[in-house]
């Protein structure tokens, strides 16, 4: 064949055959991006190189381009008898080729190699595997004698995640001996349809097979066994297993579930605290026990956890407190200086919508709670005096949120409190300098009246630039303060008087004050000031260019770093349309930060050209350049119509890796996702632990596109088929809401 | 005010990117409430990441962020064995390295609010100022709130969870509401620096020990590569680094030795 070939392929031919293998390896890697049938035969050719880094860049040459032909090679070199290296670099490419390679793995299941039938099936991919191939599965099954390829066939059938290999994983539980019976159960684990709960139940009882069915059980991902588990617990004692399975079960369970495990089980508690306080526990058990401690709702669980903690994940099972227990949690990490715990509350508090709980909390000795707290509780909630106590104590931390606890009010504040409100803060801003005096500045802000200007203005007197920073900060959010007190600070000899300053003059062009003495050619000077000065000036100059912001967008996209990424950030607050545009092209910028600036500033431009930009994006090879597009279309998708995202977002969901930009993905679906998203999200929805978003936008594409959805129901594998479900019945009641609230009284 | 998820993937990278600390998503309910009152005055959540953008890694400001996602949780006499191989082996090791006279440096790496830094001191005091000579103690750590709660080193009973009354009574002065203070002579043998390992130059003060436990496996892969190097180029030749027992894996790069001591295992150089 070499011989055959001529010009550059000749050479890339005689190249593919020296005796160096760095020759060797930088051919494979360019015979990678030429396409032909004799550019694919010198690449097999090297799947039997002796080295084996060039039949690994080989084999990561033809991934892509997994040709019949290819196939075919694969199969033959997989009876290659005398090369190993040869066999497995053939198993390697047609796993690495994911879905195009799987009808040939299968195949490898007819091969006479005992070895090669078993790296086939441990190496059929999980993702995208189809229907069929259970069936080609469970014969290989049937007609293999081997144990070993039968157990590897039985993890493949797992991995396939459907619940049609169920049928013929069951009856391996009854007549199979221990090895099927070990593998047949993890297989349902991993498949995880909840119908085989009772199953796997019965297989506890067996002391060979009592740990996999506990694990596998685990894994269901349903409350179902919680009973038995429960039962089981009373009567024979915990181990590490029983409580990871009775941890799952309980967090997939209802309030219901939980009361019935505290009837089956009255010595949970007593038992759960032997195993946080014992030392031979592991640590993931003694995390399990912390969990199910406190999902049980028992009383004294947030004392023990407190006294046994912190566990592997800190004090996070303080998290599973219920809306009852908030307030002995409360009392509990009281008692302790550590902020993890109370931390854990807090969130809790927040999350179950009732911070106005967590004021006894504005005493704990770690500031940082105390910070969480008053940045958590509705206004008004706690005593003015307290408030004003922690302002006098200093704290950088506290200081401002304290500040501006005081300076928010609830509607139904009284005038009395208002003014006393309104009082303290300017006591304050009137006193010496410190944190405090810089909290309150910034807090008033957002207060009303001359006096409050006055105060501010006395302040950018100060001698301490912090304090000047502040009011001048405070001074963008009041539309009549005086112009010529902040464009004197323009001078300030502290970079971050001259940047907030520069800032100020942004917002207040950005609201549309009128009369500012200041237009962007003033604001050119400060390019070539300090870091924080100068990326100032860039918002500035956008902020204040009026007509010519386009072109000065296209300009400021020429200068650093800092600059650029606040001159593309501006044109957001702005909302000009044409600036946006002008830089869509920064999109696909080198600069990782640039391109996610530059989409940023996409949210403002015109449907036609955004969506363009944004399907380009999801493209790009960067995560992060596509995360911040998922988040633009997940913005503006749903007024942009039919266009080009859409298939371009189902590209990115099929392909995506990367969990911060799959998860942004996700969250795009309800916004812009067509019926081709359907294929990507139930191969999502089959994993054990689905994506964040992955449920939002199940239930937002069975909203949509609810025939096409029922079809892919039917068809999915179990996981998948079960969430579908879920999102089906999440659509069709918010339906019947809909429908009832259009129907009118 | 609430922090998106756009929002919050920008800080942790952010954060990653100057530190090496990976931000899990679990904490994204600790910056949210942490930061809420800084988001507010800045406008939003976003507002306030250009700010921490545009801050320099000492920054105090930057510090907020780094004290909202680190979990700096540990207590005085943590690890037995590693401190015995400490006291027992690896000082008086060292000793006869530098010389009578000489100083032995040791660093506490990641030391967040002080207690393993004390702990070193106190173990040595122990151990009796006769039979060790001058050692200098050194604390670091990326949170400047952390350090600073190191220097008022003022600690309340769960700090002390594993300190016998004996050992309260020696090294700590308990104090009106309930908390306990170091005492003076522990503090005067301890520094403590706002620095995080990106900030730290291979060419600065060597080390006969750096103690570095449970914070690589915080660090990105990246980070923590880094930080073994850090570690490898500011020791003494023949000094050792003590890892916790997770970082040990986390640092099966190192470019140091592995050696089996009595009571513990450690790198040496």
């Amino acid at each position: 064949m070499k011989e055959d070939l001529s010009g550059p392929l000749g050479s890339l031919a005689a190249d593919a055959g020296a005796s160096e293998p760095e020759v060797r390896w930088r051919t494979a890697a360019l015979l990678e991006d030429i396409p032909g049938e004799e550019t694919e035969t010198l690449l097999l050719g090297l799947l039997k190189d002796p080295d084996y880094r060039v039949r690994e860049r080989a084999v990561a040459a033809l991934s892509s381009r997994l040709t019949d032909r290819v196939g075919e090679a694969c199969l033959s070199a997989l009876g290659d008898e005398a090369d190993a290296g040869h066999r497995a670099a053939a198993i390697a490419l047609l796993t690495l080729a994911g879905r195009p390679g799987i009808r040939f793995l299968l195949r490898t299941l007819e091969s006479a190699s005992v070895d090669v039938r078993i790296a086939g099936a441990m190496n059929l991919p999980s993702a995208g595997i189809a229907q069929e191939a259970v069936g080609a599965l469970t014969a290989a099954f049937e007609r293999e004698k081997d144990p070993n390829v039968r157990a590897a066939l039985l993890v493949a059938l797992g991995r396939t995640k459907r619940r049609e290999a169920v049928a013929s994983l069951l009856p391996l539980l009854e007549h199979g001996n221990v090895w099927m019976k070990v593998h047949a159960i993890e297989a349902l684990g991993e498949i995880g349809d909840p119908d085989t709960s009772g199953f796997l139940i019965a297989r506890i009882a067996d002391p060979a097979l009592r740990r996999g069915a506990l694990r596998a059980l685990a894994r269901l991902g349903t409350s179902r066994p919680a009973d038995e588990l429960a039962r089981i617990a009373a009567q024979e004692g915990l181990d590490a297993d029983l409580v990871h399975a009775l941890r799952s079960a309980l967090e997939a369970g209802t309030p219901e579930t939980v009361a019935l495990v505290r009837g089956l089980w009255p010595g949970a508690f007593d038992a759960l605290v032997e195993i946080l306080a014992s030392d031979r526990a592991s640590p993931a058990s003694r995390s399990d026990a912390a969990h199910v401690l406190v999902i049980l709702d028992l009383r004294g669980a947030c004392l023990e956890i407190l006294r046994a903690g912190p566990f592997l994940d800190g004090f996070s099972s303080l998290g599973h407190v219920t809306r009852a227990r908030i307030g002995e949690a409360l009392h509990t990490v009281l008692q302790s200086e550590d902020p993890e715990p109370a931390l854990v509350v807090v969130e809790r508090a927040v999350e179950l919508d009732v911070p106005s709980l967590l004021a006894p909390l504005l005493v704990h000795p770690a500031a940082a709670v105390r910070a969480a707290v008053l940045n958590s509780l509705p206004p008004g909630t706690a005593r003015l005096s307290d408030l004003i106590d922690i302002l006098a104590e200093e704290d950088p931390e506290t200081s401002l949120p304290a500040a501006l606890a005081i300076a928010a009010s609830a509607p139904d504040t009284l005038p009395d409190r208002l003014e006393a409100q309104k009082k303290a803060l300017l006591d304050r801003a009137g006193g010496a300098d410190g944190p405090g005096r810089i909290g309150v500045l910034l807090a008033l802000g957002e207060v009303d009246g001359p006096d409050v200007d006055a105060a501010l203005g006395r302040a950018i007197g100060s001698p301490d630039p912090e304090v000047r920073t502040a009011a001048v900060r405070a001074a963008a959010n009041r539309p009549a303060f005086p112009i010529a007190v902040v464009k004197s600070c323009l001078e300030d000899p502290a970079p971050a008087v001259r940047a907030a300053t520069l800032r100020t003059f942004a917002r207040w062009a950005e609201r549309g004050r009128e009369t500012l003495p200041l237009d962007w050619k003033d604001c050119l000077v400060f390019l070539a000031d300090e870091g924080q000065v100068a990326s100032a000036a860039g918002a500035a100059i956008i902020a204040l260019a009026g007509p010519d912001r386009p072109r000065m967008a296209e300009e400021l996209l020429a200068q650093g770093e800092a600059i650029r990424l606040a001159a593309l950030e501006e044109i957001a607050r702005t909302g000009d349309a044409d600036a946006a545009e002008s830089v869509a092209l920064a999109a696909v910028h080198e600069d990782t930060e640039t391109a996610r600036a530059a989409l940023l500033a996409q949210s403002v431009a015109r449907p036609g050209p955004a969506s363009a930009v944004a399907a380009l994006a999801l493209a790009d090879p960067r995560p992060a350049v596509r995360r911040a597009a998922a988040e633009l279309v997940q913005r503006c998708g749903a007024a942009w119509g039919a266009g080009p995202v859409a298939s371009a977002l189902t590209r990115a969901l099929a392909s995506e890796t990367n969990p911060g930009a799959l998860e942004a993905l996700l969250k795009a679906v309800p916004a812009a996702g067509d019926d081709s998203a359907i294929a990507p999200v139930t191969l999502l929805l089959a994993e054990e632990r689905s994506p964040a978003g992955a449920q939002e936008a199940a239930e937002a594409l069975a909203e949509q596109f609810e025939e096409a959805v029922r079809r892919e129901w039917r068809t999915a594998p179990a996981r998948a088929e079960r969430r579908w479900a879920q999102a089906l019945s999440a659509a069709a009641a918010r339906r019947t809401v809909l429908g009832a609230a259009k129907a009118g009284p | 005010m609430s922090l998106s998820d756009a929002v919050f993937g920008l800080l942790a990278e952010l954060v990653r990117k100057r530190t090496g600390l990976v931000v899990p998503e679990l904490r994204r309910a600790r910056l949210e409430s942490r930061l809420a009152a800084d988001a507010r005055a800045a406008g939003s959540f976003y507002e306030l990441y250009v700010q921490f953008r545009e801050d320099s890694l000492e920054a105090a400001e930057f510090g907020r962020l780094l004290d909202a996602t680190v979990n700096g949780e540990t207590y005085f006499f943590r690890d037995a064995a590693g401190l015995r191989a400490f006291t027992d082996e690896i000082v008086p090791e060292r000793r006869l390295a530098v010389g009578a006279d000489g100083v032995i440096d040791v660093w506490s790496a990641g030391c967040a609010t002080g207690e393993e830094a004390y702990t070193l001191a106190m173990v040595l005091a122990e151990k009796g100022p006769a039979s060790f000579g001058e050692v200098r103690i050194r604390g670091s750590d990326a949170s400047p709130a952390f350090v600073r709660r190191a220097r008022v080193a003022r600690y309340g009973a769960h700090a002390l969870r594993d300190t016998s009354p004996e050992r309260r009574e020696r090294f700590f002065h308990l104090q009106p509401d309930g908390s306990f203070e170091v005492r003076d002579e522990i503090r005067a043998r301890v520094q403590f620096e706002a620095r995080p390992f990106a900030l730290e130059k291979p060419d600065g003060p060597a080390n006969d020990v750096i103690v570095c436990r449970n914070v690589l496996i915080y660090l990105d892969r990246e980070a923590c590569d880094e930080a073994i190097r850090l570690f490898s180029a500011r020791l003494k030749a023949g000094g050792y680094l003590l890892l916790g027992p997770s970082d040990v894996l986390a640092a099966s790069v190192t470019p140091l030795t592995m050696v089996r001591l009595s009571h513990d295992v450690a790198y040496r150089k």
